[in-house]
């Protein structure tokens, strides 16, 4: 493992999350899509942490390296294992599906322009990242 | 169960919506995508939707509920016809804009 990457990451994630609990309260709907975007990276860095955590490597460009699909499903150590299949394996079917859902790369400029879909898609959000922080990378 | 049952069975899992369209797409192994139309959405948030949706296929189909992961996209008739339109673009602002931000954290 490379610790120093997988500090990193773990600490940025943290940063990130911290950072969209600012404005996670607030009325105004620009600044709660930045909450919503801070919460979207703090999901991804965690998930990139839990993968070097492991020996596991990601897509690191574009379009993919955003996706969170793709990195649930990165095959990471002795290759049979990935985030999702931990994730199966804990009963947690329902805690993914919904949070990807709120955050599918093709129609998520749809769902966000509405205050009360922002908030339940960070709250979401904000459940699955702690999930992420407390069983994959203690 | 073939693909083709799985599908039937996932389908009509979301009848009690009288769904104007139902899509399942097996993306892989473990992903299944599921697109539903309805005008039941009318007035729900999309986060809502998507766990009435996911309660909708635990109740009813708790073995295929538990072999995939499921990704729900859930739309009124009148979204969707906008969806066409708005989505494509902003898939390419997207990727420029995005290009180069997923680097590797620099140490």
């Amino acid at each position: 493992m490379n610790q120093s990457t997988y500090d990193v990451l773990k600490i940025r994630a943290e940063s990130y999350f911290k950072t969209s609990e600012v404005a996670l309260n607030s009325n105004d709907v620009e600044l709660l899509q930045n909450s919503l975007e801070n919460m979207h990276f703090a999901l991804e860095l965690s998930m990139k942490a839990a993968i070097t955590k492991n020996g596991g490597t990601y897509a690191d460009y574009g379009r993919q390296g955003h996706n969170l699909e793709r990195l649930i499903l990165q095959k990471f150590g002795d290759g049979i294992l990935s985030i999702l299949i931990v994730a199966k394996r804990m009963g947690q079917q329902s805690l993914f599906s919904i949070s990807l859902s709120s955050w599918s790369m093709d129609c998520r400029y749809l769902h966000m322009k509405d205050y009360p879909d922002m908030k339940a898609a960070i709250n979401d959000y904000k459940e699955l990242y702690q999930w992420i922080k407390s069983n994959l990378l203690k | 169960m073939d693909k083709k049952q799985f599908i039937e069975i996932i389908t009509t899992s979301f009848n009690l919506l009288t769904p104007q369209k139902v899509s399942v797409f097996l993306k892989n192994d473990e992903i299944v995508n599921v697109r539903v139309v309805s005008k039941s959405f009318s007035g729900m948030t999309f986060s809502a939707r998507f766990k009435y949706l996911n309660q909708i296929l635990k109740d009813n189909q708790p073995e295929a509920f538990s072999k995939y992961l499921y990704i729900f996209e859930a739309f009124t008739p009148d979204e969707i016809i906008k969806l066409s339109i708005d989505d494509s673009k902003n898939i390419e602002i997207s990727e420029d804009n995005f290009k180069h931000s997923a680097k590797p954290v620099e140490i």
